[in-house]
């Protein structure tokens, strides 16, 4: 039992696993597991009070006034541009956590999925789930804006739409990675928020380009009347832009969980 | 319980191999091979076993020496890892899922197609006779022991060839326990190997055919010669026999010098005997006249401290 072992066996003497691993039944497994908690009682109940709490802010948004402007420039601003990446950003982050716990490490990183392929899986299937919230909230708010009779409102989706989806998309990753790196990436957060999107962002020169929010800002331009001292980046570059942003971060998310150790629920119990 | 198969190749091999936490020991310079089979892997809390299992899955780098898992090395190695297993002994599992969806979900993982997993998800289920008005239950909502089998069936959807448990028989009862001990020896004896470990010893003695001690990060060798195939075939140490006359029983056996000692409980009748030769008493089927001829009545005879739960008692010693 305990004797100690002359030079390993070859690998080939051993008989070749009985289902080999493939990529795409395994991002189907990511899927159902990550789309499964978007279709829980909890969830629907979580979302339907954060709507219910969305409704009533953007009623307060929208007194009379304010006028149609006023509830687009809120619906811009203020959902777009400060709910929707803030609520992205602690949505990644508290993803890719449920991920290095105990009931993940121990039964999914045990499995023949290379990791980083396993955050790339697991980035795209949570990213799916948000874009639905959101787009629901999203139409939520259009239909008090419609309430508000803010005819503006419907010309403004499009745009703010968009933004919504690219700020999803960039801030999830950006989770992502604070989340791999510290269980405390809710202060990462804030930490980029205070310097680059507050402090940066709002300095008038060309590093408020730096910011995110700055960049979503230049694009919701028609639609919040608002100019920007710096130059907005036109549609397709923002697109661009964030695409990069957060395959960047996507990518040093997977590098970083690809070289982590993972201990699982009792990793110091030997 | 089979006798491992010592010409088989070693499907694991560790030599030299130390893994640290910063100052925490988990394994100190230990040097095993592991053969197919059922083995047994037993220290107290503490010993390194976790450490060892989660150096085996690839989850964690070793500090120092060099370990492989089927002839590689383990550390982030799919190849390895689709041939593994792992139930741990933690009871956290995921709380917004069902035992069904879940298996399903992690056999897609292991690169099965979804309706393969349904298919072997269901078949895993009922041999681990996990009920299945309890399959859509979510996790969280089973009890303890339904939540062991389940962890049982999600290790055997991609028909692994080596199946590591940590405490599986934690929150089962006996007919579970004999359940999952079924299915590890049906394991076994489709020729796959299973490293298992528990607290419960007499259960892995039944189940085991090989051992593998731990304790306070090593391995130490006496201790593992003690439980040996070979050592456990051996007669019994001590043996405990409730009597009408233990004094009179004691007397007797010293008599014939048997005894190397002894402990006499005159209340309960108890004679609790520790062999000078265990083999003297035992061998040839002989014991049954020599008890006869005492001319005490004997109302129950029994092995007293497994051959596992003296090697866990034994004093510290290193390898």
């Amino acid at each position: 039992m305990n004797a100690p072992p002359s030079t390993p066996p070859a690998p080939d003497r051993f008989p070749a696993a009985r289902v080999a691993p493939h990529a795409a039944h395994a991002f189907g497994g990511v899927w159902r597991l990550t789309l499964r908690r978007y279709s829980t009682l909890t969830h629907w109940l979580f979302l339907g009070g954060a709507l219910a709490v969305l409704v009533l802010l953007a009623i307060g948004a929208g007194q009379p006034g304010d006028g149609a402007r006023g509830y687009v420039s809120w619906l811009a601003r203020f959902y777009a541009c400060f709910l929707v990446p803030l609520l992205a950003f602690i949505s990644g982050g508290g993803a890719i956590r449920d991920d290095l716990r105990a009931d993940a490490v121990d039964y999914v990183f045990t499995r023949p999925v290379r990791r980083p392929a396993y955050v790339v899986f697991r980035y795209v299937a949570h990213l799916a789930g948000t874009q639905l919230d959101f787009l629901l909230a999203l139409t939520v708010l259009a239909v008090v804006g419609l309430a508000f009779r803010s005819t503006g409102v419907m010309a403004a989706l499009p745009l703010i739409l968009l933004a919504q989806v690219l700020v999803i998309g960039a801030f999830t990753a950006f989770g992502f990675l604070a989340g791999a790196l510290t269980s405390r990436y809710v202060i990462v957060g804030l930490l980029w928020g205070g310097i680059i999107e507050v402090g940066v962002g709002t300095v008038e020169t060309q590093l408020s380009r730096l910011s995110l929010i700055r960049q979503v800002l230049g694009l919701l331009e028609p639609v919040t009347g608002a100019t920007q001292a710096v130059t907005a980046l036109s549609a397709p570059a923002l697109v661009a832009l964030f695409a990069v942003f957060a395959v960047v971060m996507v990518a040093a998310t997977a590098g970083l969980i690809a070289i982590k150790e993972l201990a699982g629920a009792s990793g110091r119990e030997t | 319980m089979s006798a491992p198969d010592l010409n088989a190749a070693p499907m694991v091999a560790g030599e030299n191999l130390s893994r640290f936490y910063g100052m925490i020991l988990g394994l100190n310079n230990v040097t095993f091979s592991l053969r197919p089979g059922i083995t047994g892997v037993v220290g107290p809390n503490g010993a390194g076993k976790t450490t060892l299992f989660r150096l085996l899955l690839g989850q964690i780098k070793p500090s120092s020496g060099t370990l492989h898992v089927f002839g590689e090395a383990p550390w982030n190695n799919p190849a390895v890892q689709a041939r593994l297993a792992y139930c741990p002994e933690a009871e956290t599992v995921p709380s917004a899922i069902g035992a069904f969806d879940w298996l399903v979900a992690l056999g897609m993982l292991s690169g099965l197609s979804a309706a393969e997993a349904k298919t072997r998800a269901r078949a895993n289920l009922d041999r681990v006779k996990l009920a299945s008005p309890h399959w859509k239950k979510r996790l969280t909502a089973l009890s303890k022991g339904m939540r062991q089998r389940v962890k049982l069936a999600q290790c055997l959807l991609h028909e692994p060839e080596l199946v590591i448990l940590d405490e599986p028989m934690n929150g089962l009862d006996p007919m579970g326990r004999e359940d999952m001990g079924n299915v590890l020896r049906d394991l076994a004896r489709a020729g796959r190997s299973v490293l298992i470990s528990s607290h419960i010893l007499h259960d892995l003695e039944a189940l085991c055919a090989d051992f593998l001690l731990l304790r306070w990060g090593r391995i130490p060798r006496s201790l593992n010669e003690s439980t040996s195939a070979d050592a456990r075939a051996r007669w019994p140490e001590a043996t405990s026999f409730r009597c009408d006359a233990p004094d009179a029983l004691a007397r007797f056996l010293f008599d014939r010098g048997l005894l190397r000692g002894c402990d006499v409980v005159t209340e309960t009748g108890l004679l609790h005997a520790r062999w000078k030769d265990a083999g003297a008493f035992y061998a040839n089927g002989s014991f049954h006249e020599l008890l006869l001829e005492s001319g005490v009545r004997i109302f129950e005879v029994q092995s007293t401290a497994s051959l596992l739960e003296k090697a866990i008692d034994a004093a510290p010693e290193s390898s």
